[in-house]
């Protein structure tokens, strides 16, 4: 069984604002359980659309999940032509994620952006999934040249612009701290995602129960964690079990994240994806930033997780790059590092 | 006797003084409440930093490792006084020095965390910001706040793994410079080759490790 929900957006867009010359992007995101499209231009988001695949069991089986963008795709494509408040011919690329994910969600994905862009003869960008999450950020929020946090149910990592690339300073050795919540929801019997319904049930918790603090350096680690929050489960109520295990992941994230604050003297701190969205960790965060002086950005809730907007965003600045690929050889890469990307967008 | 200056860095975990005791130059390491932190996992937290990096500078300073003299704790501040080493962060040299100096620096970072983890001492964040080469090239191990007495093979695993990690994000010379810093570490530490194995192992845990980017 699965249900679906979705996420709809569209700003007044005036005729007036045609006549800039700020690039025009389709975007289509697809990494894992989300199928989002939307229409920027400049870092305007003019249109943005998504549906979202919830397993009512266990986690996201990639099969399901995939069929569930093939299913959703066309329709999603079908609503956005409908609503563009200019021609087609007025899109000057098309942007996809190409990756990391799930590897058959992410061949249904470059397959339509494939055809789109075959059929509206306008080029290919090849977005990575997680350096659009930082372009987002970049986009809409002030920061331009931030340490950021980036938090979401695939991946956790600290990353940073160095030498001509987007660096990770620290990153999960194991599950992302998305994936952490989710898994610890399940072992508690929450509905999937776990940390919305855990950020919830640890409003009511008071007792503070001994879990590990797990940093590795500027890098952490979040399998123990769970293992001995499942452990605390016969014997303690489920809020004070949430309210701990938030208070100790987070802690660690805060603290890997002042080290690379202090290390790399950088002055804008950036917290991006889904889970960017938890409340205590934003309020964390501001509190870093305090201790270190800097400033403190967070993406919009209703753009922290995945959606087409982050890639059709960060397709304009590769648009501006030139940073195109032809269509034969617009494979996917399913496990691209953030730090094998030639960034030729920022100076 | 202890005469404080000015404040010498404001690190993650703590203030930095710089300062004299005796006419020698010394540092304070004063570790401070962090207001993001509960209170209750921050008390805990920075007694026991406190604390086990007055028992591992004490013990590595024993062995005979590069590291740097402590003089004293204060236990109500939360306060270290070690002797300060004059040079310069790692980090600051590795994109501006000579490759055949950073060569002969990373060989020696190598034989030095071969000698603490033969002694059963891990470091817990050796990162290049964590190193001071001072003027005769000669590096030196500082702030183990994170370390531990422990014969698990996987914290010390955890150290190479660090050091790798942060050796790869700001260093196009990686590959060459950790295998120059195996190359001491395997010197002076018979089992580290059991130990390099360990750390790949725990790369492969994590998601999205290129095949291309597996260490050999």
């Amino acid at each position: 069984m699965v249900y679906v929900g979705t996420q709809n957006s569209k700003s007044n867009f005036l005729d007036s604002e045609m006549i800039t010359n700020e690039p025009v992007i389709l975007g289509f995101e697809g990494t894992a359980h989300t199928a989002g499209i939307a229409v920027v231009k400049g870092n305007k988001i003019i249109i943005n659309k998504s549906a979202t695949y919830f397993p009512a069991l266990g986690g996201i089986h990639p099969r399901d999940a995939s069929d569930f963008l093939a299913k959703h795709f066309p329709k999603l494509l079908e609503q956005i032509l409908d609503e563009l408040p200019f021609n087609i011919e007025k899109i000057d690329a098309i942007a996809f994620s190409r990756g990391p994910g799930l590897g058959p969600c992410l061949r249904i994905t470059a397959t339509i952006a494939r055809a789109i862009s075959l059929l509206i003869k306008k080029p290919l960008i090849g977005v990575n999934h997680c350096i659009a999450h930082v372009e987002l950020g970049r986009m809409v929020t002030p920061a331009r040249d931030p340490v950021v946090l980036y938090v979401s149910g695939g991946n956790t990592q600290l990353i940073t612009f160095l030498n001509r690339k987007y660096r990770i300073l620290g990153e999960t050795l194991d599950v992302a701290i998305g994936n952490a919540l989710d898994s610890l929801g399940r072992k508690l019997g929450l509905p999937h995602p776990g940390g919305p319904h855990i950020e919830q049930k640890a409003k009511g918790g008071q007792k503070l129960l001994p879990l590990p603090y797990a940093i590795k350096g500027m890098s952490f680690s979040f399998s123990g964690v769970i293992t001995a929050a499942q452990k605390l489960i016969s014997k303690y109520n489920v809020s004070d079990i949430c309210y701990s295990f938030q208070e100790y992941t987070y802690a660690a994230l805060a603290e890997a994240t002042e080290r690379a604050l202090s290390c790399t003297k950088k002055s804008s701190l950036l917290l991006t994806g889904g889970v960017a969205a938890n409340m205590r960790l934003q309020e964390m965060m501001q509190g870093v930033a305090a201790e270190q002086s800097v400033k403190f950005f967070v993406v919009p809730k209703s753009l922290a997780g995945d959606n087409g907007a982050m890639i059709a965003l960060a397709g304009i600045n590769m648009y501006r790059a030139k940073n195109f690929i032809d269509v034969k050889n617009s494979h996917v890469i399913p496990r691209w590092r953030t730090d094998q990307v030639e960034v030729n967008w920022i100076l | 006797m202890i005469r404080q200056k000015d404040i010498l860095a404001k690190g993650a975990e703590a203030i930095i003084y710089r300062g004299s005791f005796l006419q020698t130059p010394i540092i304070l390491k004063h570790r401070l409440p962090k207001i993001y932190r509960l209170p209750q996992i921050d008390k805990t937290i920075r007694l026991q930093r406190l604390r086990a990096e007055a028992r591992i500078m004490v013990l590595a300073w024993k062995i005979g490792a590069r590291v740097p003299f402590l003089l004293g704790i204060d236990f109500d501040n939360r306060t270290l006084l070690i002797e300060e080493i004059q040079g310069e962060i790692l980090f600051a040299l590795i994109n501006t020095a000579p490759l055949t100096k950073l060569k002969s620096i990373f060989k020696d970072i190598g034989l030095e965390v071969g000698l603490l983890h033969k002694n059963n001492i891990t470091h817990g964040d050796l990162t290049v910001f964590n190193i001071v080469v001072n003027k005769e090239n000669i590096p030196w191990l500082i702030d183990f706040g994170l370390g531990q007495i422990s014969v698990e093979i996987e914290k010390k695993a955890d150290d190479l793994l660090t050091f790798y990690s942060t050796l790869k994000a700001i260093s196009s010379e990686f590959r060459d410079l950790f295998k120059l810093f195996l190359l001491g570490y395997f010197k002076t530490y018979k089992k580290g080759k059991k130990t390099f194995e360990h750390m790949k192992k725990i790369q492969s845990r994590a998601r999205y490790i290129a095949r291309e980017d597996r260490l050999e």
